[in-house]
């Protein structure tokens, strides 16, 4: 299984960071707490994966967000966090949509030395379960990600990261008459991604990110039945859309995204406030879908 | 100085106590008279004004007026200042020492800090700690010392070492003064933003009796710092 090699290689490499890190003279110790409240706003104009103007539906969510968690120092450059999460995923059109999902996250990061402009790398593992409205999209879902950041000057800083995303759905019943019946497990999807990020200082408080992520995986479009689109190659499976009217297909795509956010720290930087839109395509060997979602939201850091 | 303090119709009654009246105000004002050089070598006072060219006030800046004549300036080495860290942030941001003062840096917070310095004037390191470290650090080369925190890159204070007594710190008005013996100095000023010398910076001051004031513009860089700020996970967040 590809995801059991990912797992295995970020747990190699936590292991040489723990490894790394035992050469240093701190002790291993909680360090610092984390405690975050965040209430995010988000319009996608194409919430179904539409291809035609008349069948794309948009949708507006509002998440309210919790974490909580602690810090182990495990070395002087060295630490891990630990990290539960509560969001609530509520959804102002298609209420059927609306989830509320509970989690955790594991994550190691190692900083390759002292000072701001050192480069540093992070490792992390996180699994949510998902308590959806609609049936089908119940489930689990599981996250393996490496980052790393360097600061280049006083403005400017990059990230890179690749992630490893598989979410577990129910199994949901097939539709049928079609031959060959590729299953209902249209929420069995699994996809790799790489990304690009640059962090620019607009002011001393006001921060410009912009971002490229590139990820080849399934993706679930809602249209209406068509058996010549449920029979083709390039659907894994089919299912009745409990939340959409329709049918939920499963499919295989390449999906380009761009992003820019504006973010603004205050409250003596125990705040920021965010504001970005992202634009992805994603492409099948049926269709390509555009979503352009606009985002809203403000963390408060204890 | 006043000598109006002394009523001279109510002393002169009459006889003897006329003559110890008398006695009396010439001693007293012998004294006052030799006290006089003495007094006015200790009241020397300089009075900086940091702007910049557009008339702001400009705070935190440092000055210093290094005596070039036979003055004892030399540092008690058991003398110690705190730079707190309070809410993961340097307080003071701007600390003047004078050479060889000894600096302990109490975390007041309850995670690990990590100090740091890679400045010439004092290159240290206090890996991650709570509380206060037992032992100071000595600064003992003059000049600019900028700090940092491993885990917190928002983290930035500063720490100017000079080698005399006589050092301030503006305020909020841009102003500051300093009481010092009459003689010769050289002034100094500096500001962690400060692009190029200040006017006044190796200017050499004669501070008598009076008041030497000290005007002084400035050209300020910007400063670019981490952010201090939550993101949210997708973005990259700074744990």
């Amino acid at each position: 299984m590809r995801w059991m090699r990912t797992a295995l290689s970020i747990a190699g490499m936590i292991s040489t960071c723990f490894l790394s890190a035992g050469s240093a003279h701190a002790q291993t110790e909680w360090a610092e707490w984390i405690a975050d409240a965040e209430i995010e706003s988000s319009t996608d104009d194409n919430i179904n994966h539409g291809v035609f103007a008349s069948e794309k539906r948009s949708d507006t969510s509002y998440t309210p967000k919790l974490t909580a968690g602690r810090i182990l120092q495990l070395a002087d450059y060295s630490r891990l966090s630990l990290t539960g999460r509560y969001t609530a995923e509520l959804h102002n059109n298609i209420r059927q949509l609306s989830s509320h999902n509970f989690g955790g996250t594991l994550a190691i990061q190692h900083k390759f030395g002292l000072g701001p402009f050192v480069p540093w790398l992070r490792a992390n593992a996180s699994a949510m379960r998902i308590n959806s409205r609609s049936n089908i999209r119940d489930g689990q879902s599981y996250i393996f990600g490496l980052q790393a950041g360097k600061r280049l000057n006083d403005r400017l800083s990059l990230r890179l990261a690749y992630s490893h995303d598989i979410r577990k759905g129910p199994a949901s019943s097939p539709v049928s008459g079609i031959t060959p019946n590729p299953g209902g497990r249209v929420f069995d999807m699994q996809g790799n991604s790489a990304s690009l990020g640059l962090d620019a200082l607009l002011t001393e408080r006001t921060l410009l990110r912009v971002g490229y992520t590139f990820r080849r995986g399934d993706i679930v479009a809602t249209r209406a039945w068509n058996p010549a689109t449920a029979s083709s190659p390039y659907v894994l499976a089919v299912t009745t859309d409990d939340a959409i009217p329709g049918t939920a297909y499963r499919l295989n795509a390449q999906v380009h995204t761009y992003r820019a956010d504006i973010s603004h720290s205050f409250l003596d930087g125990h705040a920021s406030a965010d504001i970005g839109y992202e634009r992805r395509s994603s492409k099948t060997g049926l269709f390509t879908y555009t979503n352009n979602i606009f985002r809203a939201n403000v963390i408060y850091s204890y | 100085m006043s000598f109006t303090a002394i009523n001279p119709p109510l002393i002169l009654q009459s006889g003897d106590c006329r003559l110890c009246g008398i006695i009396a105000i010439r001693l007293l004002l012998v004294i006052i008279v030799c006290l006089l050089p003495a007094q006015t070598a200790r009241a020397g006072e300089l009075l900086f004004s940091v702007s910049e060219a557009s008339g702001s006030p400009v705070q935190d800046a440092v000055v210093f007026a290094t005596p070039l004549g036979n003055i004892d300036t030399a540092q008690d080495k058991t003398t110690t200042v705190a730079i707190d860290q309070i809410d993961k942030e340097y307080v003071d941001m701007v600390t003047i020492v004078q050479k060889n003062t000894g600096i302990v840096f109490p975390n007041h917070d309850n995670i690990r800090h990590h100090v740091y310095s890679f400045s010439p004037a004092k290159t240290f390191e206090i890996p991650l700690y709570l509380g206060t470290p037992r032992e100071p650090v000595i600064f003992d080369q003059t000049g600019p010392v900028s700090l940092g925190c491993n885990i917190h890159d928002w983290m930035s204070g500063y720490i100017y070492v000079v080698d005399t007594p006589y050092f301030a710190k503006t305020g909020e008005d841009g102003l500051a003064r300093l009481e010092l013996p009459a003689g010769e100095y050289r002034i100094g000023i500096w500001h962690f933003r400060m692009k190029g010398p200040a006017s006044a910076t190796g200017q050499m001051v004669s501070v008598g009796s009076g008041a030497v004031q000290l005007n002084n513009v400035i050209t300020l860089n910007r400063v670019w710092r981490a952010v201090r700020g939550p993101a949210d996970n997708r973005l990259g967040g700074y744990r």
